[in-house]
């Protein structure tokens, strides 16, 4: 069942032709991102469990759990941008900014750590908000002002910060990085199920999610509708920076440390899980789709295969490579199966 | 069939094509003469818009045999359509906003040198063209600036931009005013006289009268008749077209017309907006249904906008005796009026989202819970009510609305705005691009609504539409107010010597 109420799956259904309509429930769950993410998932846990060493040892099945957890909300972070039509490929840039005033907060001003983590949400929403007032108010797509705010993003945090590591973090905050709940399973990954619950609720169930939903679809129709698109466009760039502010704490919560290149230069490491995770989900480039539950798979996947790659002794950058075909040929894929649908439809 | 053989140019018999185990087109003959205007009769969904891309080569049928000019007929793909003497106007739009008019007219054949396009001929060419055809265009202008009429009119230039024996015209006058109709009218008189074929769809039934020498009609993906235009009726048509006798195509009004002296619902005075509308002032009583007649650019459409709260203007706008500042959507939903727009597919719709959340759209807030959350199972009894009051004719509510016909499609656009609950209803060009049996449906739902006590502003561009369900008419020409009377004291001639500014 996808968490999406807008199921592109479920665009297969034309209006008057009974002759599909019995044949089609089936082939559609068939069709369907999240079964065929399923399937891969098992097919290369399969493989890997059995090729390489360790694949299923307790360590790695915690570290996978602990990298789909951040993952997870990557993906996420970037979906709520890709709902309205837009990109936000200043997730990386968001988060360790954010992540730095957390380490900033914790080291020098010695805040207690909730308000510390407070803080950094505050900040990665304010940044998104900043990108979403950019994007609204100069009508300019989104890619071209958070490529320009990327770059200022992380040049500002760089200066201020000197481009030193905080890495006086409490041990209460260090410790959910580390600890083990229910066997082998790391807290950040219930935690990324439960933001992932919450946004499914918000999109399924909210009118503030219906809002959304429909300004990405169609901007002009939301409006006319009496939408207030702009307000709605700027919460998905807050929304995007909070979920990318989670991301950045879960990652200094498993360093110990707040360090201004853990998501590389420029946050850049992030850009192939932010957008592999939520295309292999099913979301619409075009907007008004919204596949929390795709993402999350689609962000179980990617870390999966990382982890059994590296397992199999691939260097890292036949991993990149890797992921990077994988993202093509889920495009191609989509394309293939929206043409399909269309052609289905014709009557 | 008594006219000579040689005169056919284009023949088919037994034409099916079908998309797995989906039938769009059922059998299709038809025999098209040089010289004459041959109408394609049937309602949306009839299978029409299969038969064109068939023609157009966009689809190969699964069956049925295509002759043109003599020669057997089997067109690979659009291009090879147009290499054998077809010109195809579609009502789709396909022109692009970024280019100019002249760029669009002669796409993929712009006169050129060493791969350098020459920008000057180019320009002397399309503007060759659109003298010829007597445009009102400027084919330096940017087509993505022009309004939706005249890109229907550049769309025509492009389709007579090549040299073809066959014209194919799908609905070209659907988004035109009675005028720029006219024009259309000339062209085809001319290429008539020019000895080539042309194969016209339309659903405006005066038109279909006026023009054609032949029709044929389509029910649905099935060859149903051809008929000669002197020897038929338009009852008779509808009657082939829709498979059963439609009595009165202006449902009559329920009750009596409002008072004239009651308070008015809205009323607006003096709204002004420089360069596109002067000092137009107006009442709109309870129940009544005010028409709104002009042509294309006498701002129709400017002015709701401007009511909608969607464009700034001076003036002043009262509801219920009440000055209100509407200044967005927002505010005018909240003040009670709901605003079907003309651009039904842009504007109305989210086409990818299913029935469902389309017509909760407007009317969230009515259907939400606690803290923000949607009350899904009230949306969904809602959203079937209004489907059934409607008459909407889909699946389920969670059908994707771009799957229905465009009939139905502007049901729930109406549904939409039903769900706000509005008081006063402003629909522009309710039933366009909407087969007979949705217009009627349309219109009866329209009458009930009045009849409910809604207020409603008709604005269409189809005269007998706007006659034939109007309480009084507001005539707009060039911008202002040319006259508001009685549905009683007009006549089509009247409303269009004030249309057009010659009383």
């Amino acid at each position: 069942m996808p968490l999406s109420y807008d199921t592109s799956s479920a665009a297969a259904l034309p209006a008057a032709t009974s002759a599909l309509r019995s044949g089609l429930p089936r082939s559609r769950i068939f069709i369907s991102n999240e079964f065929g993410l399923i399937l891969l998932i098992v097919i290369f846990a399969l493989v890997f469990g059995t090729m390489t060493h360790g694949f299923t040892s307790h360590f790695n099945l915690f570290t996978l759990g602990r990298n789909t957890a951040v993952n997870i909300m990557i993906g996420l972070s970037m979906m709520t941008v890709i709902v309205t039509g837009g990109l936000n490929l200043a997730v990386g840039a968001i988060g360790v900014c954010a992540a730095m005033l957390c380490g900033y907060a914790l080291q020098v001003l010695h805040l207690p750590w909730p308000i510390a983590l407070l803080l950094a949400l505050a900040l990665g929403a304010a940044l998104g908000a900043v990108n979403g007032f950019a994007v609204v108010r100069t009508g300019l797509h989104s890619f071209i002002i958070t490529l320009a705010t990327m770059s200022i993003f992380y040049g500002v945090m760089i200066f201020l910060t000197r481009a030193e590591a905080y890495r006086n973090i409490p041990f209460g905050f260090v410790h959910f990085g580390s600890m083990k709940v229910l066997g082998d399973v790391s807290p950040l990954l219930l935690l990324a199920l439960a933001v992932a619950l919450a946004l499914a609720a918000l999109y399924r169930g909210s009118v503030l999610g219906r809002e959304m939903l429909a300004t990405g679809a169609r901007r002009e129709a939301a409006e006319l509708s009496g939408i207030r698109t702009g307000r709605i466009i700027t919460l998905c760039h807050m929304l995007s920076g909070a979920l990318a502010t989670v991301a950045a704490l879960m990652l200094v919560a498993r360093n110990g440390a707040a360090i201004p290149s853990m998501a590389g230069q420029l946050g850049q490491d992030w850009l192939l899980p932010a957008f592999l995770a939520p295309v292999l989900g099913g979301a619409v480039l075009n907007g008004g789709k919204a596949p929390v539950f795709g993402t999350c798979l689609g962000a179980a996947l990617v870390s999966m295969l990382t982890s059994g790659l590296l397992l199999m002794q691939l260097g890292a950058f036949w991993v990149q490579t890797f992921l990077g075909l994988l993202l093509l040929l889920a495009m191609f894929l989509d394309k293939a199966r929206r043409s399909y649908l269309a052609y289905r439809n014709l009557a | 069939m008594t006219d000579l053989d040689s005169d056919v140019v284009l023949s088919l018999r037994g034409v099916r094509k079908t998309f797995g185990p989906v039938v769009a087109l059922k059998h299709m003959d038809l025999t098209v003469r040089r010289g004459r205007v041959h109408t394609l009769l049937g309602e949306n969904g009839a299978g029409k818009s299969t038969l064109m891309k068939i023609l157009a080569g966009v689809y190969t049928p699964t069956e049925g045999k295509m002759v043109l000019g003599g020669a057997p007929y089997a067109p690979v793909d659009p291009r090879d359509a147009s290499d054998r003497g077809l010109a195809i106007v579609f009502q789709e739009l396909s022109l692009c906003n970024n280019l100019t008019v002249a760029e669009n007219i002669l796409a993929t054949r712009e006169p050129s040198r060493a791969g350098f396009i020459n920008d000057r001929r180019l320009v002397e060419q399309a503007e060759a063209l659109v003298r010829e055809l007597g445009l009102p265009i400027k084919v330096r202008m940017r087509v993505g600036a022009l309004s939706i009429a005249q890109r229907q009119l550049v769309e025509i230039a492009k389709g007579l931009s090549h040299d073809a024996d066959i014209v194919i015209l799908d609905e070209p006058t659907s988004s035109l005013s009675d005028s720029e109709a006219e024009i259309l009218f000339r062209i085809i008189e001319r290429l008539k006289a020019a000895g080539k074929a042309i194969i016209y769809i339309s659903h405006r039934m005066e038109e279909i009268m006026r023009l054609s020498d032949d029709i044929t009609v389509i029910r649905d993906g099935e060859y149903v008749k051809t008929l000669d235009r002197n020897e038929t009726t338009i009852e008779e048509l509808i009657a082939l077209m829709v498979g059963r006798r439609m009595d009165e195509l202006y449902p009559a009004r329920i009750g009596a017309p409002p008072d004239p002296a009651s308070a008015p619902v809205l009323s607006v005075s003096s709204l002004t907006r420089a360069g596109e509308f002067e000092d137009i002032s107006f009442d709109l009583r309870r129940g009544e249904i005010l028409g709104f007649f002009g042509l294309i650019g006498s701002g129709r459409s400017e002015v709701m906008n401007a009511i909608f709260g969607m464009r700034r203007a001076t003036g002043t706008v009262q509801l219920d005796g009440k000055p209100v500042s509407i200044r967005s959507a927002s505010q005018a939903i909240a003040h009670g009026i709901g605003f079907v727009t003309e651009n039904r597919k842009e504007e109305g719709l989210v086409l990818s989202h299913a029935v469902r959340p389309n017509i909760s759209m407007a009317a969230l807030a009515s259907v939400s819970g606690r803290a923000g959350f949607l009350d899904t199972g009230r949306e969904r009894r809602e959203a079937q009510a209004e489907v059934k009051r409607l008459a909407i004719r889909t699946n389920s509510i969670e059908t994707i609305t771009g799957t229905l016909s465009g009939g139905n499609q502007q049901k729930i656009v109406l549904a939409k705005w039903l769900a706000t609950k509005p008081r006063v209803l402003i629909l522009d060009e309710p039933t366009r691009g909407v087969d007979v049996g949705a217009k009627f449906e349309i219109y009866r739902i329209i009458r009930q609504l009045a009849a409910e006590g809604t207020a409603i502003i008709m604005v269409s561009s189809e005269l007998p539409e706007v006659l034939g369900l109007s309480d009084r008419v507001v005539i707009l020409s060039e911008g202002r107010i040319g006259k508001i009377a009685p549905r009683s004291d007009l006549t089509p001639e009247r409303v269009m010597r004030f249309a057009t500014g010659h009383f």
